[in-house]
């Protein structure tokens, strides 16, 4: 009986946590925040191209 | 100058910026169907990071041209933002298997390129300059192709709008008058500022999709340092005297690859990718006997980058393309076979000619929104669309040969004015309403024509409107311009009402 209780909450948990990453993914699909990081990467990374010493000739 | 506050639908963007504060609601199955495809979307972004992470950092901190792929699921989402239904499924694929593609072109580029170390993978790659199709690589199985160019400037730039400027801006300070074409201009700039990448066994440049090409091949040359050759094909193709020379200069690419990589030609190999091309083609012209139809439910950016990437960068090299192709075919059936009507806000259709602004490769989709004019053809879609020989070496060297001599931007722009006028048929055969022509204003190719084409649309009663743009600048002409033309095509000619007013006017000339 001690063990199925302990198995039926080992389920519950990873249930939980199942249903908890699906609501963050939900989320971060939901508010955009995605395309919201990757314009902050691609800001940084851009800034950081703008400055590369580059051999520039014709 | 107060800036402009976003309203209705488009008060979930951020003032002057077309990134989302959140996500538009579809619909309970709609929404569900473009979260599974979203996931989908971002499993294919990851492999680009996880390919190659350290030479995809290494490129992401000293190409300029890398960072605007980080907008390509922003991209992705605007391109789509008119879809429903079917038509959401279709478009997602479709973009599913554009992202797909390019992040093994660019993985491809990334791991051959020596600037980040020596690799294995450089010295067995061939180079195809502008939009030329790379399929002679068909026939050397042990070599990979590199369709450069556009990866650097016209895709960057319908990721961000911004991209592409940056490298114009380059040329232009070297004295290069800024109403060139843009196109060629900006990989110049590339070239000048360092930005290509070192590889590649061997570089076929070529007259693709105009003479400006041939200006931009001996800048390009001089940084690449890798042996060239000029796959230049005439450009009036339609003329019988011209066959000759130009199977003749397919021979001579297909030995300089020969001679730069001690590979040899496989006929067989060369026979089975023609197939392929062959194949893609034969669904390509079913599709457009669906796009008849008023139920023909493919939204037109995806399927205009699907079509750029089947004549410009597969040809029958890449597998995959002619197996999403006849999964549309039958999604496309089915809605065509069952009346499905997925794009409900049509009031006219559109056929659009001319090149589409790379950074408003949504324009359509913005047109079908506010307006309800619904793009179901495109000109330059139609560029070399005939079978190639799969058993004669002759007839087949010349399918390629008129391959090139039709790439996008050619056909329908320099290849001649009969070309150009073949808008006036597809208009009547795809059941048009109006004709929007994407005026290029750095593109002299179409220039010299505009007073004939009005001339004959108005004879013929047809609305035409004609969109100027700068093809890869938008501070020239920003998006917002553009709209307003159409706006004013539409309330003085066509005497209509927008379908949604807040469409209108707004700013998104920042970012992406």
């Amino acid at each position: 009986m001690g063990i199925l209780i302990i198995i039926l909450k080992i389920i519950a948990c990873l249930i939980a946590l199942a249903a908890f990453v699906f609501a963050l993914i939900q989320a971060v699909y939901w508010l955009n925040i995605d395309n919201k990081i990757m314009f902050l990467l691609y800001k940084i990374f851009n800034r950081i191209t703008d400055r590369v010493p580059r051999d520039r000739r014709f | 100058m107060a800036e402009k506050k976003n309203f209705g639908s488009r008060k979930r963007f951020y003032n002057g910026y077309e990134l989302a504060r959140y996500r538009k609601w579809k619909g309970f199955k709609d929404s569900w169907v473009d979260f599974k495809e979203w996931l989908k979307e971002k499993k294919i972004s990851g492999e680009l990071l996880k390919a190659d992470p350290v030479r995809a950092f290494k490129a992401l901190t000293y190409y300029h041209w890398m960072a605007p792929y980080l907008g390509s699921g922003s991209m992705v989402d605007r391109t789509i933002d008119d879809a429903h239904g079917e038509a959401l499924l279709i478009a997602h694929k479709y973009m599913q298997f554009l992202l797909k593609s390019n992040v093994e072109a660019l993985i491809k580029i990334l791991k051959s390129d020596e600037r980040f170390g020596e690799n294995e993978y450089s010295k067995k790659t061939v180079i195809f300059e502008q939009d030329a199709s790379p399929i002679l690589i068909g026939g050397f199985p042990n070599l990979q192709n590199a369709v450069e160019e556009p990866y650097f400037h016209i895709l960057a730039t319908a990721n961000d709008q911004h991209a592409g400027h940056y490298f114009t801006d380059i040329i232009d300070s070297y004295g290069l008058p800024s109403d060139s074409c843009r196109n060629s201009s900006a990989i110049c700039g590339v070239a000048i500022d360092d930005q290509l990448p070192y590889y590649g066994a061997c570089l076929i440049t070529s007259n693709a999709p105009c003479d400006s090409s041939v200006m931009n091949s001996s800048i390009v040359e001089r940084r690449l340092k890798v042996p060239s050759i000029q796959g230049c094909t005439p450009m009036r193709w339609k003329d019988e005297d011209t066959r000759e020379y130009a199977v003749a200069h397919v021979k001579e690419v297909i030995k300089f690859i020969e001679d730069c990589t001690g590979e040899t030609f496989d006929w067989d190999a060369f026979f089975e990718t023609v197939r392929q091309y062959n194949e893609e083609t034969r669904i390509q012209h079913e599709l457009w006997e669906l796009a008849k139809s008023p139920y023909y439910p493919v939204p037109s950016v995806p399927n205009l980058l699907y079509r750029s990437f089947q004549l410009s960068f597969s040809s029958g090299l890449n597998k995959e393309c002619a197996k999403i192709g006849r999964e549309m075919l039958e999604i496309c059936e089915k809605c065509v076979r069952e009346k499905i009507n997925v794009r409900p806000k049509t009031r006219y259709r559109t056929l659009v000619c001319g090149a589409p602004s790379s950074y408003y490769m949504h324009f359509s989709t913005w047109m079908y929104e506010c307006w309800g004019v619904n793009t179901v053809a495109v000109l330059n879609n139609m560029s070399h669309h005939e079978f190639i020989s799969e058993d004669d070496k002759e007839e087949a060297l010349w399918g390629v040969a008129q391959l090139w001599e039709q790439a996008i931007m050619r056909r329908h722009l320099v290849g001649g004015y009969e070309n150009l006028l073949e808008m006036f048929e597809e208009y009547e055969r795809f059941n048009c309403d109006m004709i929007v022509f994407y005026d290029d204003i750095t593109c002299k190719g179409s220039k010299s024509m505009t007073g004939m084409i009005q001339d004959i649309a108005n004879e013929r009663n047809i609305p035409l409107v004609w969109i100027s743009h700068d093809l890869i600048d938008p501070r020239a002409i920003p998006r917002n311009e553009m709209r307003k033309q159409f706006n004013d095509f539409m309330f003085s000619v066509m005497n209509e009402k927008p379908l949604d007013e807040s469409l209108l006017d707004f700013d998104d000339s920042k970012g992406w």
